[in-house]
């Protein structure tokens, strides 16, 4: 079932950028898609919050690595 | 150093720890408490452990500012402030999103983002009581005063946490479970979901430690970089 949104209000946008139209699938579901869509679409929120986590941990051991050679620097400013 | 054994299986046991729990928060099959609560129960695993780790983060800074009252190392100051630092934004954490929670469960159809629960109440005062510890620190400029009145009002707010998180919110009626009103946070508990629930205790309050030895370490290499005159 297609789904329109037109904004209420008229800003100065135009009417294309405003009205969003999502069109029901044709195809059979992929793999994938099966997978994803059980349990309510559960797992598409559990692969979002996932993704976020793993970029929190990517900059987590980032971190690490900079303020290791941070230190590194420091110690050879030290002694060399 | 960064590379230290003991900090990096620590970080890794977190990192590979709470991957896992989140994946178990979204996934773990548990029984429908109510209709008010329906899937959201899931925010347990998520909500209390903020606070959980506060109270972990904050003792680990009270025993930090003892020890810099008790023997002067300017080592301890900067663990005590980190650790609070770091506390402070697992409570902040801890307070959001429990109005989030609120706000659709339980206030649903209210529209009240925040309902003056006892217990919220009080955490918020905790919170406050935080900052204020860093208005303080911000306020003075000799290295040595501004460790020793910290660690003194560190003290005291940590010594207000037990209180005000828990004495005064049990005796008033309350949404949190164990006040009046409310069962017993083991009623509503099913055993399944204590499964997830213990592990992200432990694995927050893992990534507490973590954050907290990556600020100390690098608030000690501004320091090596530049050095306090007095201390």
């Amino acid at each position: 079932m297609p789904l329109l949104i037109q904004s209420a209000d008229s800003l100065a946008v135009p009417d294309t950028a405003a009205t969003i139209q999502q069109v029901a699938p044709e195809a059979p579901p992929t793999p994938l898609e099966r997978v994803m869509l059980q349990q309510d679409k559960l797992y598409v929120v559990a692969a979002v919050v996932l993704i976020i986590w793993l970029g929190v941990l990517a900059l987590l051991y980032r971190n690490d690595r900079r303020i290791a050679r941070l230190e590194r620097a420091l110690d050879e400013g030290e002694n060399g | 150093m960064a590379s230290d054994l003991r900090y990096r299986i620590i970080r890794n046991t977190v990192a590979v720890g709470l991957t896992g729990v989140l994946l178990a928060g979204f996934l773990v099959p548990f029984p429908r408490v109510d209709n008010i609560l329906g899937q959201t129960a899931r925010n347990l695993f998520f909500h209390v452990p903020m606070w959980f780790t506060l109270m972990a983060a904050m003792a680990v800074s009270a025993w930090h500012a003892f020890q810099y009252l008790r023997t002067g190392d300017a080592v301890r100051d900067v663990r005590s402030a980190e650790a609070a630092r770091v506390g402070l934004a697992f409570g902040l954490c801890g307070i959001t999103t429990g109005m989030v929670w609120a706000r659709f469960t339980w206030y649903q159809g209210t529209g009240l983002w925040w309902n003056n629960d006892p217990k919220q109440l009080m955490a918020a005062v905790q919170l406050l009581i935080y900052a204020g510890y860093f208005v303080l620190r911000s306020t003075l400029d000799d290295p040595v005063r501004r460790a020793r009145l910290s660690a003194a009002y560190n003290l005291f707010a940590a010594a207000c946490v037990p209180f005000l998180l828990y004495v005064v919110p049990r005796q008033m009626a309350s949404l949190h479970p164990g006040a009046e009103g409310s069962p017993a946070f083991s009623q509503v508990t099913h055993w399944t979901m204590r499964l997830v629930l213990y592990p992200s205790f432990l694995l927050f309050t893992g990534l507490f430690w973590v954050l907290y030895t990556q600020r100390v370490r690098l608030a000690l290499v501004a320091r090596r970089l530049n050095p306090e005159p007095e201390l």
